[in-house]
């Protein structure tokens, strides 16, 4: 009996085990079936929500856009130098996935400043440096305020607005957004905390095996 | 039983009779201290005080507090800006200042710091603070 029961247990490790490793992430986000004809017939497709065209700099004022990160996966966050709250934390937890994936060809993680009129390129890029960023693949952005606030709410369903009631004067999520190769949202973990950052990274190993 | 008792209640005078009122009174500021360094210092200098990269300097072993003990107390008032060198490495990223804080919370901060960062029994007490703050502008 109690064989059985040991035997059982192991099945049902292993296969919780394979389904982990086969585990497919969600896509979030609307999506819209389209009909289209191929070959004659018409078919069903299935169109999800990706991220909206965007255009910002770098910290070595490179312009990016949807075009520069496609084909990789990235990881999106929000934040501002002089913020005194959650983003040191954020930018720890941040170090570490950069540390992780380190010269991975296939990720970049890109950092949004909130505050584009005090975080000039200067600041940003001796941010980046001070990080020990090599600035490519972990990137510091900067744009037109209205834009980036729009892209973090649109895109990456996150808040960043001016807050003057907020320490520091701005509000933001706290959020690491996980895009794939087609920039769909694939998961959003809370950037303040240790294990759902562990988590974004044992999912974005489930991404990388992802054709 | 009784015995037991009575050897408990002993040992628990002892222990008790072991601590001085200053002691019970440092350990009380200790524990404070460490309330509020996880809510108003925690966040840049990080729960074990490693800082962050070469954003934020590092308070554990921290030369710099090692050779100012009496400026603590006015960094946390008043903030800092500039370039500062702690252990070797270059800081520039102003530190907010903490008008809100009182003589004694910034008192209670900087003892835990000292202790807990730097393993010294440094303890800013109340006439300590009011001298150090006065000469701060506070």
């Amino acid at each position: 009996m109690k064989l059985i029961n040991i035997s059982l247990g192991l099945v049902l490790t292993m296969t919780i085990l394979s389904c982990n490793e086969n585990r497919k992430l969600p896509i979030l986000g609307e999506r819209v079936a389209e009909e289209k004809v191929v070959d004659g017939k018409t078919i069903v497709d299935t169109i999800y929500q990706s991220i909206p065209p965007f255009s910002f700099l770098n910290q070595d004022g490179v312009n990016i856009t949807n075009a520069s990160l496609k084909g990789n996966i990235y990881v999106a966050d929000f934040f501002f130098i002089t913020c005194p709250t959650i983003c040191p934390i954020m930018k720890r937890e941040m170090l570490r996935v950069y540390e992780k994936y380190k010269g991975n060809p296939n990720i970049i993680l890109i950092s949004h400043t909130i505050d584009p009129e005090h975080d000039t390129l200067a600041l940003l890029k001796d941010f980046c440096t001070r990080m020990g960023s090599d600035g490519k693949q972990w990137m510091f952005l900067t744009g037109e305020k209205e834009k980036i606030y729009e892209i973090a709410e649109k895109g990456y369903y996150s808040t960043a607005l001016a807050d003057s009631t907020e320490p520091g004067g701005f509000i933001h999520s706290g959020g690491f957004i996980l895009v794939d190769k087609q920039q769909h949202v694939r998961g959003i973990y809370d950037g303040t905390e240790t294990e759902e950052v562990d988590q974004l990274m044992k999912d974005m190993d489930i991404l990388l095996k992802e054709e | 039983m009784r015995s037991t008792a009575a050897v408990f209640f002993i040992v628990f005078i002892m222990v008790c009779s072991a601590c001085s009122d200053t002691e019970l009174a440092s350990m009380d500021q200790l524990a404070r201290g460490a309330q509020l360094y996880e809510k108003y210092c925690a966040n840049c200098h990080q729960k074990d005080g490693s800082g962050l990269a070469s954003l934020m300097p590092p308070l554990k072993n921290s030369d710099y507090l090692k050779a100012n003990k009496k400026s603590l107390p006015c960094i946390i008032h008043k903030g800092i800006s500039g370039n500062i060198i702690v252990n070797n490495k270059m800081f520039n990223l102003a530190m907010p200042a903490n008008k809100s804080l009182s003589n004694q919370e910034i008192a209670n901060i900087a003892t835990y710091v000292y202790q807990k960062f730097l393993d010294e029994t440094h303890y800013f007490t109340d006439s300590l603070i009011w001298v150090e703050m006065k000469e701060c502008g506070k």
